[in-house]
Protein backbone atom coordinates (compact mmCIF):
# COMPACT_ATOMS: atom_id res chain seq x y z
CA UNK A 1 0.00 0.00 0.00
CA UNK A 2 1.33 3.26 -0.97
CA UNK A 3 0.85 6.14 1.44
CA UNK A 4 0.03 9.55 -0.27
CA UNK A 5 0.47 12.64 1.31
CA UNK A 6 -2.31 15.09 0.97
CA UNK A 7 -2.13 17.70 -1.08
CA UNK A 8 -2.23 20.77 0.96
CA UNK A 9 -5.00 22.87 -0.08
CA UNK A 10 -5.59 26.70 0.39
CA UNK A 11 -6.85 26.24 4.13
CA UNK A 12 -4.02 24.12 5.33
CA UNK A 13 -1.62 27.08 4.66
CA UNK A 14 -2.31 29.04 7.61
CA UNK A 15 -3.18 32.84 8.03
CA UNK A 16 0.30 33.56 9.99
CA UNK A 17 1.77 35.39 7.39
CA UNK A 18 -1.13 37.25 6.30
CA UNK A 19 -1.50 38.12 9.92
CA UNK A 20 1.84 39.21 10.56
CA UNK A 21 1.69 41.06 7.48
CA UNK A 22 -1.23 43.17 8.39
CA UNK A 23 0.16 43.34 12.41
CA UNK A 24 3.28 44.75 10.88
CA UNK A 25 1.66 47.05 9.07
CA UNK A 26 -0.64 48.29 10.96
CA UNK A 27 2.06 49.16 13.42
CA UNK A 28 4.55 50.63 10.61
CA UNK A 29 1.44 53.10 9.76
CA UNK A 30 1.65 53.88 13.68
CA UNK A 31 5.46 54.41 14.01
CA UNK A 32 5.22 56.73 10.52
CA UNK A 33 2.53 58.78 11.76
CA UNK A 34 4.28 59.62 15.44
CA UNK A 35 7.51 59.72 13.79
CA UNK A 36 6.25 62.61 11.38
CA UNK A 37 4.48 64.41 14.48
CA UNK A 38 7.74 64.26 15.98
CA UNK A 39 9.42 65.83 12.98
CA UNK A 40 6.97 68.45 12.50
CA UNK A 41 6.87 68.87 16.23
CA UNK A 42 10.52 69.06 16.06
CA UNK A 43 10.67 71.67 13.56
CA UNK A 44 8.09 74.12 14.87
CA UNK A 45 10.78 74.01 18.16
CA UNK A 46 13.91 74.16 16.18
CA UNK A 47 11.90 77.45 14.30
CA UNK A 48 10.65 78.92 17.84
CA UNK A 49 14.53 78.53 19.08
CA UNK A 50 15.84 80.28 16.13
CA UNK A 51 13.50 82.84 16.42
CA UNK A 52 14.41 83.47 19.63
CA UNK A 53 18.04 83.67 19.36
CA UNK A 54 17.95 86.07 16.67
CA UNK A 55 15.36 88.36 18.58
CA UNK A 56 18.30 87.91 21.71
CA UNK A 57 21.31 88.80 18.88
CA UNK A 58 18.95 91.92 17.78
CA UNK A 59 18.97 93.12 21.57
CA UNK A 60 22.77 92.36 21.74
CA UNK A 61 23.17 94.30 18.13
CA UNK A 62 21.54 97.34 19.14
CA UNK A 63 23.50 97.63 22.97
CA UNK A 64 27.21 97.43 20.98
CA UNK A 65 25.56 99.73 18.54
CA UNK A 66 24.36 102.44 21.57
CA UNK A 67 28.09 101.30 23.12
CA UNK A 68 29.96 102.20 20.25
CA UNK A 69 28.14 105.53 19.66
CA UNK A 70 28.75 106.50 22.94
CA UNK A 71 32.06 105.87 22.25
CA UNK A 72 32.32 108.32 19.67
CA UNK A 73 32.94 112.14 20.21
CA UNK A 74 31.22 113.27 17.00
CA UNK A 75 27.84 111.93 15.75
CA UNK A 76 28.28 113.91 12.71
CA UNK A 77 30.92 111.61 11.62
CA UNK A 78 28.95 108.92 11.86
CA UNK A 79 26.72 110.32 9.93
CA UNK A 80 28.81 110.63 7.15
CA UNK A 81 30.21 107.44 7.62
CA UNK A 82 34.11 108.92 8.82
CA UNK A 83 33.37 106.88 12.12
CA UNK A 84 31.73 103.57 12.34
CA UNK A 85 31.55 100.36 14.49
CA UNK A 86 34.85 98.20 15.28
CA UNK A 87 32.42 95.42 13.95
CA UNK A 88 31.92 96.28 10.60
CA UNK A 89 32.47 94.65 7.89
CA UNK A 90 32.97 96.84 5.02
CA UNK A 91 32.08 93.99 2.39
CA UNK A 92 28.45 95.11 1.10
CA UNK A 93 28.00 91.42 0.29
CA UNK A 94 29.26 89.02 3.33
CA UNK A 95 28.42 85.94 3.37
CA UNK A 96 26.45 84.63 6.68
CA UNK A 97 27.77 81.90 8.90
CA UNK A 98 24.75 79.77 7.79
CA UNK A 99 26.37 80.17 3.99
CA UNK A 100 24.02 82.71 2.17
CA UNK A 101 25.08 85.94 0.66
CA UNK A 102 23.53 88.79 2.73
CA UNK A 103 22.84 92.05 0.35
CA UNK A 104 23.32 94.94 3.07
CA UNK A 105 22.58 97.41 0.16
CA UNK A 106 18.95 96.26 -0.52
CA UNK A 107 18.35 95.77 3.25
CA UNK A 108 19.82 99.35 3.85
CA UNK A 109 17.07 100.49 1.15
CA UNK A 110 14.43 98.55 2.59
CA UNK A 111 15.09 100.44 6.08
CA UNK A 112 15.18 103.25 4.43
CA UNK A 113 11.11 103.46 2.79
CA UNK A 114 10.31 103.41 6.09
CA UNK A 115 12.54 105.64 7.55
CA UNK A 116 9.87 108.34 8.82
CA UNK A 117 7.09 110.19 8.15
CA UNK A 118 7.05 112.77 5.40
CA UNK A 119 10.08 113.82 3.13
CA UNK A 120 12.65 116.42 3.10
CA UNK A 121 16.06 117.32 3.95
CA UNK A 122 16.03 116.19 7.21
CA UNK A 123 14.72 113.31 6.44
CA UNK A 124 16.84 110.30 8.36
CA UNK A 125 19.09 108.92 6.14
CA UNK A 126 19.77 105.49 7.43
CA UNK A 127 23.98 104.45 6.67
CA UNK A 128 25.42 101.55 7.83
CA UNK A 129 27.51 101.74 11.05
CA UNK A 130 28.12 98.11 12.37
CA UNK A 131 27.81 94.74 10.10
CA UNK A 132 29.37 91.34 11.19
CA UNK A 133 28.65 87.91 13.10
CA UNK A 134 27.56 87.88 16.40
CA UNK A 135 30.88 85.27 16.51
CA UNK A 136 32.90 88.30 16.31
CA UNK A 137 31.44 89.56 19.54
CA UNK A 138 31.62 86.31 21.33
CA UNK A 139 34.92 84.91 20.41
CA UNK A 140 35.16 82.30 22.82
CA UNK A 141 32.03 80.36 21.51
CA UNK A 142 31.82 77.53 19.81
CA UNK A 143 31.26 77.54 16.39
CA UNK A 144 28.06 77.46 15.06
CA UNK A 145 25.35 79.03 13.02
CA UNK A 146 25.34 82.31 14.77
CA UNK A 147 22.93 85.11 14.07
CA UNK A 148 24.41 88.11 11.38
CA UNK A 149 24.31 91.63 12.65
CA UNK A 150 23.78 95.14 11.16
CA UNK A 151 23.12 98.34 12.39
CA UNK A 152 22.28 101.60 10.84
CA UNK A 153 22.76 105.28 12.22
CA UNK A 154 20.29 107.88 11.08
CA UNK A 155 19.80 111.70 11.95
CA UNK A 156 17.01 112.16 13.80
CA UNK A 157 15.04 115.20 11.87
CA UNK A 158 14.08 116.89 14.68
CA UNK A 159 17.18 119.01 14.68
CA UNK A 160 15.70 121.25 11.77
CA UNK A 161 19.37 121.60 10.39
CA UNK A 162 18.72 120.90 6.78
CA UNK A 163 20.79 118.64 6.57
CA UNK A 164 20.49 115.08 7.18
CA UNK A 165 24.56 113.82 7.30
CA UNK A 166 25.11 116.31 10.29
CA UNK A 167 23.67 116.29 14.08
CA UNK A 168 23.09 119.55 15.11
CA UNK A 169 21.01 118.00 18.85
CA UNK A 170 23.07 115.92 20.19
CA UNK A 171 20.04 113.01 18.92
CA UNK A 172 20.22 109.95 16.90
CA UNK A 173 18.15 107.20 15.96
CA UNK A 174 20.00 103.52 15.71
CA UNK A 175 18.09 100.53 14.09
CA UNK A 176 19.82 97.14 14.69
CA UNK A 177 18.61 94.04 12.84
CA UNK A 178 19.76 90.91 13.45
CA UNK A 179 19.80 87.97 10.91
CA UNK A 180 19.14 84.22 10.92
CA UNK A 181 19.00 81.15 8.35
CA UNK A 182 15.65 80.89 6.82
CA UNK A 183 15.04 84.53 6.24
CA UNK A 184 14.33 84.76 10.59
CA UNK A 185 15.53 88.44 11.39
CA UNK A 186 14.86 90.68 14.29
CA UNK A 187 14.79 94.59 14.48
CA UNK A 188 15.06 97.15 17.26
CA UNK A 189 15.32 100.40 17.22
CA UNK A 190 16.12 103.39 19.70
CA UNK A 191 16.80 107.08 20.10
CA UNK A 192 19.71 108.04 21.65
CA UNK A 193 20.28 111.77 22.95
CA UNK A 194 23.97 112.96 24.44
CA UNK A 195 23.03 114.98 27.41
CA UNK A 196 25.25 118.37 27.25
CA UNK A 197 25.36 118.88 31.06
CA UNK A 198 27.28 115.26 31.48
CA UNK A 199 28.25 114.30 27.81
CA UNK A 200 26.52 110.42 29.02
CA UNK A 201 24.23 109.12 26.34
CA UNK A 202 20.61 108.52 27.02
CA UNK A 203 17.80 106.07 25.40
CA UNK A 204 15.16 108.22 25.22
CA UNK A 205 13.49 105.95 23.87
CA UNK A 206 13.67 101.88 22.44
CA UNK A 207 11.23 99.63 20.83
CA UNK A 208 10.82 96.92 18.07
CA UNK A 209 9.49 97.96 14.56
CA UNK A 210 6.81 95.38 13.65
CA UNK B 1 3.69 -3.25 -2.14
CA UNK B 2 5.78 -0.70 -0.53
CA UNK B 3 6.45 -0.84 3.30
CA UNK B 4 5.90 2.23 5.14
CA UNK B 5 7.37 3.15 8.49
CA UNK B 6 5.23 3.62 11.36
CA UNK B 7 7.10 7.22 11.91
CA UNK B 8 6.37 8.53 8.11
CA UNK B 9 2.77 7.15 8.19
CA UNK B 10 2.44 9.65 11.57
CA UNK B 11 3.89 12.57 10.18
CA UNK B 12 1.89 12.59 7.18
CA UNK B 13 -1.69 11.28 8.00
CA UNK B 14 -1.79 10.88 11.97
CA UNK B 15 -2.60 14.92 12.42
CA UNK B 16 -1.60 16.40 15.95
CA UNK B 17 -1.62 15.30 19.49
CA UNK B 18 -3.52 17.21 22.16
CA UNK B 19 0.26 18.18 23.45
CA UNK B 20 1.49 19.58 19.96
CA UNK B 21 -2.39 21.54 19.50
CA UNK B 22 -1.53 22.93 23.42
CA UNK B 23 1.97 23.95 22.31
CA UNK B 24 0.92 25.59 19.45
CA UNK B 25 -2.07 26.98 20.47
CA UNK B 26 -0.11 28.72 23.43
CA UNK B 27 2.60 29.57 21.06
CA UNK B 28 0.55 31.04 18.56
CA UNK B 29 -1.53 32.88 21.63
CA UNK B 30 1.73 34.21 22.90
CA UNK B 31 2.35 36.10 19.16
CA UNK B 32 -0.78 37.22 18.25
CA UNK B 33 -1.07 38.47 22.18
CA UNK B 34 2.23 40.45 22.10
CA UNK B 35 1.61 42.04 18.73
CA UNK B 36 -1.88 42.90 19.73
CA UNK B 37 -0.77 43.87 23.33
CA UNK B 38 1.96 46.25 21.18
CA UNK B 39 -0.48 47.39 18.24
CA UNK B 40 -3.12 48.56 21.63
CA UNK B 41 -0.14 50.46 23.32
CA UNK B 42 0.95 52.08 19.95
CA UNK B 43 -2.34 53.09 19.01
CA UNK B 44 -2.67 54.80 22.33
CA UNK B 45 0.04 56.37 22.21
CA UNK B 46 -0.37 57.40 18.72
CA UNK B 47 -4.02 59.18 19.86
CA UNK B 48 -2.44 60.86 22.95
CA UNK B 49 1.46 62.44 21.29
CA UNK B 50 -0.74 64.56 18.95
CA UNK B 51 -2.84 66.24 21.73
CA UNK B 52 0.68 66.62 23.95
CA UNK B 53 2.42 67.93 20.96
CA UNK B 54 -0.46 70.35 20.49
CA UNK B 55 -0.55 71.45 24.43
CA UNK B 56 3.11 72.21 23.46
CA UNK B 57 2.46 74.59 20.53
CA UNK B 58 -0.74 76.24 22.04
CA UNK B 59 1.46 76.90 25.38
CA UNK B 60 4.50 78.21 22.97
CA UNK B 61 1.87 80.59 21.13
CA UNK B 62 0.66 82.24 23.95
CA UNK B 63 3.97 82.54 25.43
CA UNK B 64 5.62 84.10 22.71
CA UNK B 65 2.79 86.53 21.99
CA UNK B 66 2.88 87.45 25.82
CA UNK B 67 6.51 87.90 25.82
CA UNK B 68 6.31 90.14 22.65
CA UNK B 69 4.33 92.46 24.06
CA UNK B 70 5.51 92.29 27.20
CA UNK B 71 9.16 93.29 25.82
CA UNK B 72 7.63 96.16 24.16
CA UNK B 73 6.05 97.40 27.07
CA UNK B 74 6.34 101.19 27.95
CA UNK B 75 7.87 102.07 24.65
CA UNK B 76 7.57 106.13 24.72
CA UNK B 77 7.75 108.78 22.90
CA UNK B 78 11.41 109.68 21.33
CA UNK B 79 10.67 113.78 21.07
CA UNK B 80 9.01 116.25 22.58
CA UNK B 81 8.02 116.92 26.26
CA UNK B 82 8.06 113.81 27.89
CA UNK B 83 10.08 112.30 25.58
CA UNK B 84 11.15 108.34 26.91
CA UNK B 85 9.60 105.69 28.44
CA UNK B 86 5.77 105.97 29.35
CA UNK B 87 6.73 105.14 33.21
CA UNK B 88 7.27 108.34 33.14
CA UNK B 89 3.86 109.72 33.17
CA UNK B 90 1.25 106.41 33.53
CA UNK B 91 1.73 102.50 34.09
CA UNK B 92 2.67 100.89 31.09
CA UNK B 93 1.30 97.59 32.67
CA UNK B 94 -2.02 97.09 34.38
CA UNK B 95 -3.93 93.72 36.41
CA UNK B 96 -6.56 93.83 34.52
CA UNK B 97 -8.59 94.27 31.33
CA UNK B 98 -8.49 98.10 29.92
CA UNK B 99 -10.55 99.21 27.28
CA UNK B 100 -14.29 100.53 25.28
CA UNK B 101 -15.80 97.37 26.61
CA UNK B 102 -15.87 94.93 29.80
CA UNK B 103 -13.30 96.87 31.64
CA UNK B 104 -12.46 95.80 34.67
CA UNK B 105 -13.33 98.59 37.37
CA UNK B 106 -10.06 100.91 37.96
CA UNK B 107 -9.37 99.93 41.29
CA UNK B 108 -8.99 96.12 40.27
CA UNK B 109 -6.40 93.94 40.54
CA UNK B 110 -6.78 90.30 38.37
CA UNK B 111 -4.00 87.82 39.04
CA UNK B 112 -5.19 86.19 35.47
CA UNK B 113 -5.53 89.44 33.71
CA UNK B 114 -2.85 91.88 32.53
CA UNK B 115 -2.65 95.30 29.59
CA UNK B 116 0.35 95.95 28.39
CA UNK B 117 0.91 99.88 26.87
CA UNK B 118 3.50 100.57 24.23
CA UNK B 119 4.12 102.79 21.31
CA UNK B 120 4.58 101.18 18.19
CA UNK B 121 5.50 104.61 16.95
CA UNK B 122 8.15 106.78 19.18
CA UNK B 123 8.81 109.10 16.63
CA UNK B 124 5.24 110.19 15.64
CA UNK B 125 5.00 112.06 19.05
CA UNK B 126 3.36 115.44 19.20
CA UNK B 127 1.36 117.74 21.51
CA UNK B 128 -2.20 118.87 21.01
CA UNK B 129 -2.93 122.44 20.34
CA UNK B 130 -6.62 122.64 21.19
CA UNK B 131 -8.05 121.29 24.24
CA UNK B 132 -9.40 117.43 24.74
CA UNK B 133 -12.68 116.56 25.87
CA UNK B 134 -15.43 114.28 25.75
CA UNK B 135 -15.99 111.13 24.20
CA UNK B 136 -15.46 111.88 20.75
CA UNK B 137 -13.29 115.12 20.68
CA UNK B 138 -11.75 117.40 17.82
CA UNK B 139 -8.32 116.99 18.10
CA UNK B 140 -5.69 118.93 16.45
CA UNK B 141 -1.81 118.70 16.73
CA UNK B 142 1.40 120.95 16.34
CA UNK B 143 3.63 120.52 13.52
CA UNK B 144 6.40 119.34 15.70
CA UNK B 145 10.06 118.97 13.84
CA UNK B 146 9.85 115.15 14.35
CA UNK B 147 6.89 115.16 12.25
CA UNK B 148 8.35 116.89 9.52
CA UNK B 149 5.58 118.70 8.41
CA UNK B 150 2.87 115.97 7.56
CA UNK B 151 -0.67 116.36 8.66
CA UNK B 152 -1.25 115.53 11.93
CA UNK B 153 2.43 114.20 12.54
CA UNK B 154 1.33 110.72 10.31
CA UNK B 155 -2.32 110.40 12.36
CA UNK B 156 -4.51 108.86 10.23
CA UNK B 157 -8.19 106.79 10.60
CA UNK B 158 -7.96 103.79 12.81
CA UNK B 159 -4.90 104.88 14.87
CA UNK B 160 -5.23 104.22 18.52
CA UNK B 161 -3.43 106.81 20.30
CA UNK B 162 -2.60 108.23 23.88
CA UNK B 163 -3.21 111.84 25.24
CA UNK B 164 -1.24 111.98 28.86
CA UNK B 165 0.75 114.67 30.33
CA UNK B 166 3.28 115.13 33.88
CA UNK B 167 0.13 114.66 36.01
CA UNK B 168 -0.77 110.97 35.62
CA UNK B 169 -3.75 111.37 33.76
CA UNK B 170 -4.18 110.09 30.26
CA UNK B 171 -6.67 108.38 28.26
CA UNK B 172 -6.70 106.22 24.84
CA UNK B 173 -8.61 107.23 21.89
CA UNK B 174 -8.77 105.91 18.34
CA UNK B 175 -8.60 108.23 15.63
CA UNK B 176 -11.84 107.98 13.61
CA UNK B 177 -11.98 110.30 11.10
CA UNK B 178 -9.38 113.35 9.92
CA UNK B 179 -10.46 115.92 7.50
CA UNK B 180 -7.85 118.21 7.03
CA UNK B 181 -5.46 119.28 10.04
CA UNK B 182 -8.27 118.03 12.23
CA UNK B 183 -8.87 114.63 13.80
CA UNK B 184 -11.88 113.31 14.93
CA UNK B 185 -11.42 111.21 18.18
CA UNK B 186 -13.53 108.41 19.64
CA UNK B 187 -12.49 107.83 23.64
CA UNK B 188 -11.64 104.37 24.51
CA UNK B 189 -12.79 104.26 28.29
CA UNK B 190 -15.72 105.47 29.80
CA UNK B 191 -15.37 108.91 31.32
CA UNK B 192 -12.61 110.08 29.58
CA UNK B 193 -10.46 113.19 31.28
CA UNK B 194 -10.06 116.75 29.98
CA UNK B 195 -6.85 117.42 28.54
CA UNK B 196 -5.79 121.13 28.13
CA UNK B 197 -3.32 122.15 24.84
CA UNK B 198 -0.08 121.16 24.80
CA UNK B 199 -1.23 117.31 25.89
CA UNK B 200 1.45 114.92 24.51
CA UNK B 201 -0.33 112.95 21.63
CA UNK B 202 1.15 109.40 20.55
CA UNK B 203 0.18 106.36 18.42
CA UNK B 204 0.18 103.59 20.44
CA UNK B 205 -1.05 99.88 20.78
CA UNK B 206 -2.89 98.29 24.07
CA UNK B 207 -3.11 94.66 24.54
CA UNK B 208 -5.24 92.92 27.11
CA UNK B 209 -4.46 89.13 27.75
CA UNK B 210 -7.42 87.97 30.17
CA UNK B 211 -8.07 84.55 31.03
CA UNK B 212 -12.20 83.80 30.27
CA UNK B 213 -12.91 81.19 33.01
CA UNK B 214 -16.20 80.28 31.67
CA UNK B 215 -15.03 79.61 28.30
CA UNK B 216 -11.43 78.64 29.64
CA UNK B 217 -9.44 80.54 26.91
CA UNK B 218 -7.11 82.79 26.92
CA UNK B 219 -7.95 86.00 25.47
CA UNK B 220 -6.59 89.23 23.46
CA UNK B 221 -8.50 92.29 23.64
CA UNK B 222 -7.42 95.75 21.83
CA UNK B 223 -9.21 98.01 23.91
CA UNK B 224 -11.50 98.41 21.12
CA UNK B 225 -13.23 96.23 18.77
CA UNK B 226 -11.03 92.71 18.79
CA UNK B 227 -11.51 90.73 21.26
CA UNK B 228 -9.82 87.63 20.04
CA UNK B 229 -8.84 84.08 21.57
CA UNK B 230 -5.03 83.77 21.89
CA UNK B 231 -5.29 79.50 23.29
CA UNK B 232 -8.33 77.17 23.97
CA UNK B 233 -8.48 75.07 26.75
CA UNK B 234 -6.63 77.08 29.22
CA UNK B 235 -6.72 76.20 33.01
CA UNK B 236 -5.15 78.49 35.02
CA UNK B 237 -3.69 82.06 34.16
CA UNK B 238 -1.01 83.98 36.74
CA UNK B 239 0.69 86.88 36.48
CA UNK B 240 2.85 88.09 39.25
CA UNK B 241 4.99 91.79 39.13
CA UNK B 242 8.10 92.50 40.37
CA UNK B 243 9.45 96.05 40.99
CA UNK B 244 10.99 98.47 43.12
CA UNK B 245 11.58 98.52 46.32
CA UNK B 246 11.35 102.41 47.05
CA UNK B 247 8.60 104.24 46.48
CA UNK B 248 7.78 105.83 42.96
CA UNK B 249 8.57 109.27 42.27
CA UNK B 250 6.58 109.90 39.25
CA UNK B 251 4.22 110.70 37.79
CA UNK B 252 5.59 114.02 38.57
CA UNK B 253 3.27 117.27 37.81
CA UNK B 254 4.81 120.52 36.34
CA UNK B 255 5.02 122.99 39.20
CA UNK B 256 1.96 124.66 40.19
CA UNK B 257 -0.16 121.29 39.71
CA UNK B 258 -1.01 118.64 41.97
CA UNK B 259 -1.09 115.08 42.03
CA UNK B 260 -1.93 111.81 44.31
CA UNK B 261 2.51 111.86 44.62
CA UNK B 262 3.19 115.72 45.13
CA UNK B 263 0.96 119.30 45.99
CA UNK B 264 1.34 122.25 43.95
CA UNK B 265 4.89 123.12 45.50
CA UNK B 266 6.24 119.74 44.80
CA UNK B 267 6.25 118.36 47.78
CA UNK B 268 5.44 114.51 48.44
CA UNK B 269 2.39 113.97 49.58
CA UNK B 270 1.26 110.00 50.00
CA UNK B 271 3.74 108.13 52.76
CA UNK B 272 4.22 104.67 50.56
CA UNK B 273 5.68 101.85 51.86
CA UNK B 274 9.26 100.61 51.29
CA UNK B 275 9.20 97.07 49.88
CA UNK B 276 11.99 94.28 50.80
CA UNK B 277 13.72 92.95 48.16
CA UNK B 278 13.75 88.58 47.52
CA UNK B 279 16.72 88.10 47.16
CA UNK B 280 17.34 89.91 44.45
CA UNK B 281 16.89 93.73 43.46
CA UNK B 282 13.60 93.76 42.61
CA UNK B 283 10.82 93.20 45.57
CA UNK B 284 7.79 90.68 44.83
CA UNK B 285 4.91 93.10 44.56
CA UNK B 286 1.35 91.67 45.36
CA UNK B 287 -1.60 92.13 43.96
CA UNK B 288 -3.72 94.33 46.95
CA UNK B 289 -0.88 96.73 46.52
CA UNK B 290 -2.17 97.90 43.10
CA UNK B 291 -5.72 97.96 44.87
CA UNK B 292 -5.25 100.67 48.16
CA UNK B 293 -4.26 104.08 46.43
CA UNK B 294 -3.23 106.33 46.22
CA UNK B 295 -4.93 107.14 42.56
CA UNK B 296 -3.45 109.03 39.86
CA UNK B 297 -5.10 110.16 36.56
CA UNK B 298 -8.66 110.46 36.08
CA UNK B 299 -11.80 108.29 35.19
CA UNK B 300 -11.57 104.94 34.28
CA UNK B 301 -7.62 104.96 33.28
CA UNK B 302 -6.92 106.16 37.40
CA UNK B 303 -4.28 103.81 38.80
CA UNK B 304 -2.77 103.17 42.17
CA UNK B 305 0.77 104.81 41.93
CA UNK B 306 2.19 101.88 43.31
CA UNK B 307 1.88 100.50 39.35
CA UNK B 308 5.11 102.34 38.88
CA UNK B 309 7.02 100.16 40.57
CA UNK B 310 6.72 97.36 38.11
CA UNK B 311 9.87 96.45 36.27
CA UNK B 312 9.53 92.73 36.00
CA UNK B 313 6.30 90.65 34.98
CA UNK B 314 5.95 86.46 35.61
CA UNK B 315 3.49 85.02 33.79
CA UNK B 316 2.54 81.08 34.37
CA UNK B 317 -0.69 79.46 31.64
CA UNK B 318 -1.46 76.13 32.92
CA UNK B 319 -3.38 74.14 29.63
CA UNK B 320 -5.18 71.31 29.64
CA UNK B 321 -5.94 68.17 26.42
CA UNK B 322 -9.02 69.43 24.97
CA UNK B 323 -10.42 65.89 24.91
CA UNK B 324 -11.76 64.64 27.77
CA UNK B 325 -10.95 61.24 27.29
CA UNK B 326 -6.45 62.18 27.46
CA UNK B 327 -7.45 63.76 31.06
CA UNK B 328 -7.21 61.69 34.02
CA UNK B 329 -7.89 62.15 37.46
CA UNK B 330 -4.86 63.21 40.05
CA UNK B 331 -2.67 66.53 40.59
CA UNK B 332 -1.59 66.60 37.19
CA UNK B 333 -4.93 67.40 35.72
CA UNK B 334 -7.04 70.23 36.88
CA UNK B 335 -10.43 69.32 35.16
CA UNK B 336 -10.28 65.55 35.84
CA UNK B 337 -11.14 63.33 32.71
CA UNK B 338 -12.44 59.98 31.94
CA UNK B 339 -8.85 58.59 31.12
CA UNK B 340 -8.15 55.53 33.02
CA UNK B 341 -4.98 53.91 30.65
CA UNK B 342 -1.79 55.38 32.40
CA UNK B 343 -0.77 55.66 28.82
CA UNK B 344 -3.04 57.87 27.25
CA UNK B 345 -3.06 60.27 29.41
CA UNK B 346 -2.02 63.72 28.34
CA UNK B 347 -1.30 65.82 31.71
CA UNK B 348 -1.53 69.69 31.79
CA UNK B 349 1.19 71.40 30.56
CA UNK B 350 2.51 74.59 32.98
CA UNK B 351 4.39 76.89 30.63
CA UNK B 352 5.99 80.45 32.15
CA UNK B 353 7.80 83.21 31.37
CA UNK B 354 9.46 86.62 33.09
CA UNK B 355 10.25 89.64 30.87
CA UNK B 356 11.78 92.16 32.20
CA UNK B 357 10.94 94.85 29.74
CA UNK B 358 13.67 97.69 28.32
CA UNK B 359 11.58 100.38 28.93
CA UNK B 360 9.93 99.93 32.24
CA UNK B 361 13.98 99.73 33.29
CA UNK B 362 15.81 102.38 31.63
CA UNK B 363 17.35 104.18 34.07
CA UNK B 364 17.77 101.84 36.66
Amino acid sequence: MESQRRPLNRCDEGAALLLVMMVVLALSGLAFAAVSLADLEGAASANDARALAVSYAAEAAIERAIDDLAAATNWSDVLTGAVSSPLRDIDPRPRAPWADVLDIGAMTAEVQRDADVGVGPDQTRWRVFLAGPLAAMLPDTPPGVLPYLVAWVGDDRADGDGNALADANQVVRVRARALGPRGVRSDREAVLERLASTGVVRVRSRWEPR
Amino acid sequence: MVAVSPRSSLRSDDGFSLIEMLVALVVTMLIVGTALWLLATDTVLAQAVPHAADLQQRGRLALTLLARDLSAAGAGPAYGRLSGALGRALPPVVPRRVGLTGSDPFNAARADAITILWSPAPGQATETTTAVAGDAPAMTVADAPNCGGVTLCGLTAGTNIAIFDESGRHGLYVVTAVSGAVATLRSLQPAPPSFAPGAVVLPVESHSYVFDTAARQLRSYDGYLSDAVVVDDVVGVEVMYLGEGRPPVRPKPVAGTANCLFDAAGNAVAALSTLAPAGDSLAPLPLDLFTDGPWCGEGDRRFDVDLMRVRAVRVRIRLQSALDQFRATGPDFRRPGSNINPLGGVPDLTVATEVTPWNLNAGR
